[in-house]
C-alpha cells in the first residue's frame, strides 16, 4: 500500500512489534508538550521531521519513554535473527 | 527491516548494514549514512497466487518449514475508519481513505487509477505532463504503468489512497 499495503500477507512470517503496531490509526490524543501520539492505546513519540512532516517512532510498552529506533531499546526487542519480538 | 518509524502514514525501512532510515515509497534515505541518497524504484508486480498461476503454470515456489502466520492486518484492512495519523485525514477527498490505489510518478507527476477501475477496464490512460500513462492489467493480474509514446514500464505502487495521497497530494486521478 503504500506499501504500506505492499508485500503483506501470507508470504509474512516474522511479525514485529513495529509490524503489528504501525497502521494503527483511529482516535488520537496529542499529549501536550510531549510530542507524543496514542493511537488504539500504542503510544508513539516523534523522532525527527523530514520535508515538512513528522517522523513518529513507536514507543514499546515497559520501555519508559524509549522509542524502538532507540539503540538501548531496539536490543531489547531484538532477537538473535531480527525483529521478531512479540506481545 | 521495519524500523518502528512512520512518516506520512507509511513505514519506515531500516537498513541493517548501514541502519540507514529508507522511505519504502520514495525509496529516499531520511536519516543515516546514506542520507539524500535515492533508491532506484523498479517495476514489480502484485497479484494473487490464483492469477500468477494461472498465467505461469510451472512456477517454482520457494517454500520454509515453518508454519505460516495468518494474515497479520486482517482487522487492519477491513475497517474502513482505521487509517491515518493526520495528513492523510485532512488530505483524502476524493475517495474513502481505504481504497486501493495503482500510482505511478512519469515526468514529476503522480497519476493513480482505482483498483475498481481496473477491475472494469484491462486499460485505463491519463494525460500527463504531455504524454500518455496507461495503466494495463497483465495476464499475471498485476497492474502495470507504461509511457505510452515510448513503451517504458513505469514502476507502479499499489496503495490505500489515504496513504498515496499523503505523498502525493496533487495526483491525477482514474476513476
Amino acid at each position: 500500500m503504500v506499501r504500506t499495503e505492499t508485500g503483506r500477507g501470507r508470504a509474512v512470517r516474522k511479525r514485529g512489534f513495529a509490524s503489528r503496531v504501525l497502521p494503527l490509526s483511529a482516535i488520537l490524543c496529542i499529549a501536550a508538550g510531549l510530542n507524543t501520539v496514542s493511537a488504539e492505546g500504542r503510544e508513539m513519540k516523534i523522532a525527527f521531521e523530514h520535508d515538512g512532516d513528522p517522523v513518529y517512532e513507536v514507543i514499546p510498552p515497559g520501555s519508559g519513554s524509549r522509542p524502538l529506533g532507540d539503540r538501548s531499546a531496539r536490543r531489547a526487542w531484538s532477537t538473535p535473527d531480527g525483529w521478531t519480538a512479540r506481545i | 527491516m521495519v524500523s518502528g518509524m512512520l512518516w506520512r502514514d507509511s513505514l519506515i525501512m531500516l537498513d541493517r548494514e548501514t541502519e540507514t532510515l529508507w522511505s519504502h515509497v520514495t525509496g529516499e534515505a531520511l536519516r543515516g549514512p546514506l542520507a539524500g541518497k535515492k533508491l532506484e524504484a523498479l517495476p514489480v508486480v502484485q497479484t494473487t497466487w490464483e492469477r500468477w498461476l494461472k498465467a505461469h503454470p510451472d512456477t517454482q515456489v520457494l517454500a520454509k518449514d515453518e508454519p505460516v502466520d495468518g494474515p497479520a492486518y486482517e482487522s487492519y484492512q477491513s475497517d474502513p475508519d482505521r487509517f491515518g495519523l493526520g495528513r492523510a485525514k485532512r488530505a483524502i477527498k476524493k475517495l474513502p481513505g481505504k481504497a486501493l490505489v495503482h500510482g505511478t510518478v512519469f515526468a514529476g507527476a503522480a497519476v493513480a487509477v482505482t483498483e475498481a477501475a481496473m477491475e472494469e477496464s484491462k486499460e485505463r490512460e491519463s494525460s500527463v505532463s504531455g504524454n500518455t500513462v496507461l495503466f494495463r492489467r497483465s495476464s499475471d493480474g498485476g497492474i502495470r504503468a507504461f509511457e505510452k509514446k515510448s513503451g517504458n514500464e513505469l514502476p507502479v505502487t499499489r496503495a490505500y489512497w489515504f496513504a498515496w495521497i499523503a505523498f502525493y497530494p496533487g495526483t491525477q486521478l482514474i476513476e
